[in-house]
C-alpha cells in the first residue's frame, strides 16, 4: 500500500528531514510511528500527502508513483488519502454536516449522495447529534471525531492521524484510538503518529521509531522507545 | 456544473461573510466607474460641442448691391477652389428676404412689407468650412484688392478662428487629461481590490489551507474569490448607474441651456447608447473586480505551492 524507497527529505533551508527512509506498510495494517519532536513523523507524513517533495527515492502509495504526478493530481491523491491532524482543521464557519459535505463536494459528488453519505458517516464516528453544530460549540473529542468523519467520507484506502490525540483528554484520545481501530477493522489502512505512549505500548501493532530522519527501529508488536 | 455552482454560492457567502471589506472595495469599484464614465461622457459631449461650433464657424461674405454678377461668380469660384472650403452657397438677396420672411420675426417682416423700404437684405455668399480652424485660406481671398468693392461686410475671421481653436485644443486636452485620470483611477481601484482579496485570502489562510488539505483543486479555491472580484464589480456598476442617472437628471437642464443645440443631443445619444452604456459600465467593473482578484490569488496560491 505504502512503499518507501531510499527516501531522503529535505527543506530549502537545507536542514535534512528524512534520509535513505525505507519503508512498506502492507494494506490494512494498523502503523504506530513513533519518535521525539523534530524527528521526521511531521515530515514523513506531508511527503505521503505530496505537501512536502522528495529530493531522491521512490515513493509509491497505492500503485501511483510520486514522480509522476503532476500539479493537477495532487487534489486527486489528497482525495484518495484521510487525513486527520492534531488540531483539527475544520472550518470554523461551517457546522459539523457541512464540514464533512466539503470534502464531497470539492471532489464534485452530487447533492444527492452527499445528503445520504454524510450522515451514516457521522453516525459511525458517533456525531449523529451534532449535526448542526459548529466547531466552537463542540468538544475536542468530538472536534476530531468530526475531522475523522471527513476524512473517512470518501472511502480513502489510507487514513493518516497526525498525533490525533495530541490536544484531548486521557479518556477521549482514548475513544478516538478505539474509533481508528474500528475503522481499521473495516479495512482502512491507518497510519498513526503519537506521542502518547501508553496508547502505543497497549495497542499491541507495529511501531516504526523515526529518529533524526532515520527509521531506527520497525517491531511488528512494537513499544514505545525513545 | 455543480462545482460552478457551489462555487458561486461559496463567493456570494464570502461576500456579505466580509461586509466591510466588500463595503469599501465596492465604494472604490463604484468612484472609479463613476470617474471613468464621466470622462467619457464629457468627450462625447465636447465633440458633439465642437461639431457644432464648426457648423457655427461658417462664414457669410455679405455682397454690395452693386456687386456685378460675374465677379461674384468668380469669387465663388476662387473660394471653391480652396481645400479648407467644402462648398460656398450664393444666396440672393430674394431667397435672403424669402428666408427672413418664414423663419424671422414676424412682425419685423409684416412691417418691412408694408414699409416703402423694399428688400433690405443682401446677397451672400454662405461659406461651409471643410475642417474646423482651418478657414484662415479664406480670409487671404476674400482680402484680395479685387473684390474690395463688392463685399459689403464679412463676419470677423480671425476672432472665431482663435475661438475655435481654442476650443478645439481644450477638448484635446480634456480628452488627455480624461484618459489619465481615468487611467489613474482605474490602477487605484485595480490595486485596492488586490489588496482587499489579499486581505481576503489573509484572514482566510487557515481555510484556504483546509481546502487544499481536503483535496480542493486551484480552481475550487479560486473560484469564490473570483465571484467575490465580479460582485464588486457588478454591484459598483449598478450603483453607479443609479447616480449617474440621478446626477444626468439633475444637471441635464443646465446643460441643455448652456449648450448649443445640446438638447436633442444628448437625450438622443443616451438613449441610443443605454444599452450600450450599462454594459460596458459593468463590463469595467467586472473586469477590474475579477482581475484584482486574480491577481492576488495566484499570487497565494503561488507561493503556497
Amino acid at each position: 500500500m505504502i512503499l518507501l524507497d531510499r527516501v531522503s527529505v529535505m527543506y530549502s533551508n537545507k536542514t535534512v528531514a528524512l534520509s535513505g527512509v525505507n519503508l512498506h506498510i502492507a494494506a490494512k495494517e494498523f502503523v504506530s510511528i513513533v519518535g521525539p519532536s523534530g524527528a521526521g513523523k511531521s515530515s514523513l507524513i506531508k511527503l505521503l500527502i505530496k505537501e512536502a517533495d522528495s529530493v531522491s527515492g521512490k515513493v509509491i502509495v497505492d500503485g501511483t508513483d510520486y514522480d509522476s504526478l503532476t500539479r493537477q493530481d495532487i487534489p486527486i491523491l489528497r482525495r484518495r488519502i484521510g487525513v486527520v491532524f492534531q488540531d483539527f482543521k475544520l472550518l470554523p464557519n461551517l457546522n459539523v454536516y457541512e464540514n464533512v459535505a466539503f470534502a464531497l463536494e470539492v471532489a464534485g459528488v452530487k447533492t444527492k449522495d452527499i445528503k445520504r453519505a454524510v450522515p451514516k458517516i457521522l453516525h459511525l464516528v458517533g456525531l449523529s447529534g451534532k449535526v448542526k453544530s459548529y466547531p466552537h460549540e463542540i468538544s475536542g473529542g468530538e472536534k476530531q471525531r468530526a475531522a475523522i468523519a471527513r476524512a473517512l467520507i470518501r472511502n480513502p484506502k489510507i487514513l493518516i492521524a497526525d498525533e490525533p490525540t495530541g490536544n484531548l483528554d486521557p479518556k477521549t484520545a482514548w475513544d478516538i484510538i478505539e474509533l481508528l481501530l474500528k475503522i481499521n477493522r473495516f479495512g482502512t489502512t491507518v497510519l498513526l503518529t503519537t506521542h502518547n505512549k501508553e496508547i502505543v505500548n497497549s495497542l499491541k501493532k507495529r511501531v516504526i521509531t523515526i529518529n533524526r530522519g532515520r527509521i531506527v527501529k520497525d517491531e511488528k508488536v512494537g513499544r514505545f522507545s525513545l | 456544473m455543480i462545482t460552478l455552482y457551489r462555487i458561486l454560492r461559496q463567493g456570494i457567502k464570502n461576500f456579505f461573510r466580509n461586509a466591510w471589506l466588500s463595503v469599501a472595495a465596492t465604494a472604490v469599484m463604484l468612484v472609479t466607474i463613476l470617474v471613468v464614465s464621466f470622462f467619457i461622457f464629457a468627450q462625447a459631449l465636447l465633440n458633439q460641442q465642437t461639431i457644432q461650433f464648426r457648423q457655427k464657424a461658417d462664414v457669410s461674405i455679405y455682397l454690395l448691391d452693386s456687386a456685378p454678377r460675374e465677379m461674384v461668380k468668380q469669387l465663388e469660384q476662387e473660394l471653391e477652389a480652396l481645400d479648407e472650403v467644402e462648398s460656398v452657397d450664393y444666396i440672393s438677396k430674394d431667397q435672403a428676404y424669402q428666408e427672413f420672411k418664414s423663419s424671422g420675426d414676424q412682425a419685423t417682416a409684416s412691417l418691412l412689407e408694408e414699409s416703402e423700404v423694399g428688400n433690405p437684405f443682401p446677397a451672400s455668399l454662405e461659406i461651409k468650412a471643410s475642417e474646423a480652424g482651418e478657414i484662415e485660406a479664406v480670409s487671404g481671398v476674400i482680402s484680395k484688392e479685387q473684390y474690395q468693392n463688392i463685399i459689403e461686410r464679412q463676419e470677423k475671421f480671425s476672432e472665431r478662428l482663435s475661438a475655435t481653436n481654442r476650443l478645439l485644443n481644450f477638448v484635446k486636452n480634456l480628452g488627455r487629461t480624461g484618459t489619465v485620470i481615468s487611467i489613474i483611477f482605474l490602477i487605484i481601484s485595480l490595486l485596492i481590490i488586490f489588496n482587499t482579496v489579499r486581505m481576503a485570502i489573509f484572514s482566510r489562510r487557515g481555510e484556504v489551507e483546509i481546502m487544499r488539505l481536503v483535496g480542493a483543486t486551484n480552481w475550487f479555491i479560486r473560484g469564490p474569490f473570483l465571484v467575490e472580484g465580479a460582485l464588486y464589480g457588478l454591484i459598483g456598476a449598478v450603483v453607479a448607474m443609479v447616480v449617474a442617472y440621478f446626477v444626468f437628471n439633475a444637471i441635464e437642464p443646465g446643460l441643455v441651456n448652456s449648450l448649443e443645440g445640446g438638447s436633442d443631443f444628448i437625450q438622443e445619444s443616451v438613449d441610443k447608447n443605454q444599452l450600450y452604456i450599462v454594459l460596458a459600465q459593468l463590463l469595467l467593473g467586472v473586469v477590474i473586480g475579477v482581475g484584482s482578484s486574480w491577481l492576488a490569488v495566484a499570487r497565494y496560491l503561488k507561493l503556497v505551492s
